[in-house]
């Protein structure tokens, strides 16, 4: 059990690639943490410096008490399971759970013992004899897992674990994953590029984008008040409305229609700034007719999500999104006014991309929780 | 439109019957001389079966004499019993030298960043026909008289090797290059050594090419003449391939007694081999490989 340190951790590949840029990260004993970010961000570069794969160009890393930093990748008591799994085709399911057994020098009976004990405690009962070409993909995710639990090290490495499973496998797996957390409490490290998968396992996570972490926060922080633009507009299954819009007389100008601050964001701003009003597609609602604070726009085209539909808008303000229930929808063409949440709306200065101003202070209310793990399903699809 | 319809069918016809009269000539032309070509290289092959049963046997494939005669006297001559001795000890002896150099070199080589690696590869790869080539016959006569392993069969191996191991490390790193990064760098974080990654993950996953190698080891220095030749000058050291040049009699008129038994025998480890890999790893001496 270890917390992990990382403190101004910077890569440079040979090839003059910054993947890491001063990164500094805390991981708390026990929690399950996931990296987020588009490909080519540096998560699982981060990843792999931490299991010691690859050696950092400045920095230190600290597992529990411990200055891992030059330490090889098996000193380190760290498990990584890979995108690919990396099981060894030509080993029965209990010997690659049992590899790490025989790296420590376990004997052959003890070691495909307890083999065959993690992996009935991870539901492969009956499948110790066959090899991983006969397995399903799912099967082969948990021998995988199996493998790095079965060598009981002080943090889990998962780099995309779930990427090679389809939809509907991947939604137990992530389940499987949770429960697997919850039951070892190890602390894990989870890399992974789909951010409603780390909305749903993590229970802390970094937001990362070109070698830096854009912001650090629970689940329901990053999703609620993302710190700036470039997370606003990856959190979130439909990418969030950012509207561009002036600070006039204590309103929003957008266009030609005045739409009101979010409460508490008055003393944020000046007057005369540029902002960036942000309102997720789920935080907004379709008015047929005029209404103040509505923004004036256009139904170009209805998507249906399933138990909601997805209205694509043209306004003065450029193109906007909306998601009303399944029988809203409004027709093809008609004249709409979208009116903006404004107690979950959110403020960008627009120079900087910086959050300025949110109607949610501080850590988010119970309630919005709920209203989170409620979208969350639709995540997936 | 009748007419002319009925005409253009009887064209047809006759097209499609002259057509099928060139095919026909055409195939009888390709068959017979495929037989022909197949006759040319079966009639020694014949022979070299049949021979060794016969009592007296000439340059004419037949059996008109059938005895087991010939295989006795064969196995009462010593050197021909010491000879083929050398030859299984000098293929297994040079076997175990390449494959176990050319796995180790082989990795190294498909794993270290070292620059210019492809060149040394190609280059090595260049020097390997000289080292074995009668170009070099001098020098290496030279070299192995200052080592004092001439006259030894380790000397032959020795050599053999060196000719053999630039193409060998060359195959093998191939297949070590297709195997995934991943499996490697998962042993790693277990922590497990590189030698304990090249025996339990890197060489299983390669076995396939470490038999071309063994089999194409055995099978080359089985068939290799000019070194051993050159380097053994004592008679009871000779491998099989110089053995058999020594029937002749004094007058240079073959023994064909001796000549097709011993090269029957020493035909027939080869073909068992081919056939055996061939079994279990599906690959023919060409083409691709199924793993």
């Amino acid at each position: 059990m270890a917390g992990i340190t990382v403190a101004k951790l910077t890569k440079v590949f040979p090839n003059g690639v910054r993947a890491l840029q001063e990164v500094d990260l805390q991981i708390a004993d026990g929690s399950f943490f996931a990296l987020l970010g588009p490909s080519g961000c540096g998560k699982t570069t981060l990843l792999r410096t931490l299991a010691g794969l690859e050696a950092p160009t400045h920095g230190t890393i600290s597992i529990g008490d411990r200055d891992v930093t030059r330490l090889p990748p098996g000193a380190r008591k760290v498990a990584m399971v890979f995108q690919d799994y990396a099981l060894y085709p030509h080993m029965d399911v209990a010997d690659n759970i049992a590899y790490p057994l025989k790296i420590q020098r376990m004997g052959r009976g003890p070691r495909r013992q307890r083999a065959a004990e993690t992996g009935a405690h991870l539901g492969l009962e009956g499948m110790m004899d066959r090899r991983p070409a006969q397995l399903s993909g799912g099967q082969q995710q948990r021998v995988a897992l199996a493998r790095a639990v079965a060598s009981h090290p002080h943090v889990f490495l998962f780099d995309e674990p779930l990427s090679n499973l389809d939809a509907r496998l991947r939604m137990e797996a992530r389940t499987f994953l949770k429960r697997l957390h919850s039951d070892l409490t190890t602390t894990t490290v989870y890399v992974t590029h789909d951010q409603a998968e780390a909305l749903a396992v993590a229970d802390r996570m970094a937001v990362m984008d070109r070698g830096t972490i854009r912001q650090i926060g629970s689940p329901v922080e990053v999703f609620h008040r993302p710190a700036n633009l470039f997370v606003a507009s990856f959190i979130g299954n439909t990418p969030m409305n950012l509207i561009d819009a002036h600070v006039v007389g204590g309103l929003l100008r957008i266009g030609d229609d005045t739409v009101p601050l979010p409460p508490n964001t008055a003393d944020a701003v000046r007057e005369g700034e540029p902002v960036v009003l942000g309102a997720r597609p789920e935080y907004v609602a379709l008015r047929p007719g005029p209404v103040a604070g509505g923004v004036r726009s256009r139904v170009v085209i209805t998507e249906h999500l399933g138990t909601s539909i997805l209205v694509d808008l043209e306004s003065a303000a450029g193109p906007l999104q909306a998601v009303v229930a399944e029988d809203e929808a409004p027709p093809l063409g008609s004249e709409v006014w979208l009116v903006v949440a404004l107690a979950r709306a959110l403020l960008y200065a627009k120079e900087s991309g910086e959050l300025v101003g949110a109607a949610l202070g501080g850590p988010p209310t119970q309630r919005t929780t709920a209203a989170s793990t409620a979208t969350l399903p639709g995540a997936a699809s | 439109m009748a007419a002319t319809g009925a005409t253009s069918a009887v064209d047809t016809a006759a097209e499609d019957r002259r057509w099928l009269v060139r095919a026909l000539v055409s195939r009888i032309v390709l068959y017979g001389f495929l037989a022909l070509t197949a006759a040319f290289f079966a009639l020694p092959m014949a022979w070299l079966v049949l021979a060794p049963f016969e009592a007296h046997p000439t340059l004419v494939a037949g059996l008109t004499d059938p005895t087991l005669q010939n295989f006795k006297a064969m196995f009462d001559n010593p050197s021909v019993r010491g000879s083929l001795l050398n030859s299984i000890l000098l293929a297994l002896g040079t076997m175990a030298v390449v494959v176990a150099s050319a796995a180790l070199a082989a990795y190294a080589l498909s794993r270290a960043r070292v620059p210019g690696r492809d060149v040394i590869l190609y280059i090595l790869l260049l020097f390997s026909s000289v080292v074995t080539g009668s170009a070099a016959m001098v020098p290496i006569f030279l070299l192995a008289y200052d080592l004092h392993i001439i006259n030894t069969l380790t000397g032959v191996a020795l050599v053999l090797a060196g000719g053999l191991l630039p193409a060998a490390i060359f195959i093998l790193k191939d297949f070590m290059d297709s195997t995934p990064a991943s499996y490697e760098e998962s042993a790693r974080v277990f922590g497990a050594s590189p030698f304990q990654i090249l025996r339990h993950i890197v060489l299983p996953l390669v076995r396939p090419g470490l038999a071309v190698i063994a089999v194409w080891t055995i099978v080359t220095v089985w068939g290799s003449f000019l070194t051993p030749f050159i380097l053994l000058q004592d008679p009871s050291q000779q491998p099989a391939a110089v053995e058999i040049y020594s029937f002749y009699s004094a007058g240079g008129t073959a023994n064909l007694r001796l000549i097709s038994t011993f090269g029957l025998l020493y035909t027939i480890p080869v073909v068992i081999m081919y056939l055996v890999v061939q079994n279990r790893y599906g690959f023919r001496f060409y083409g691709g490989l199924k793993r």
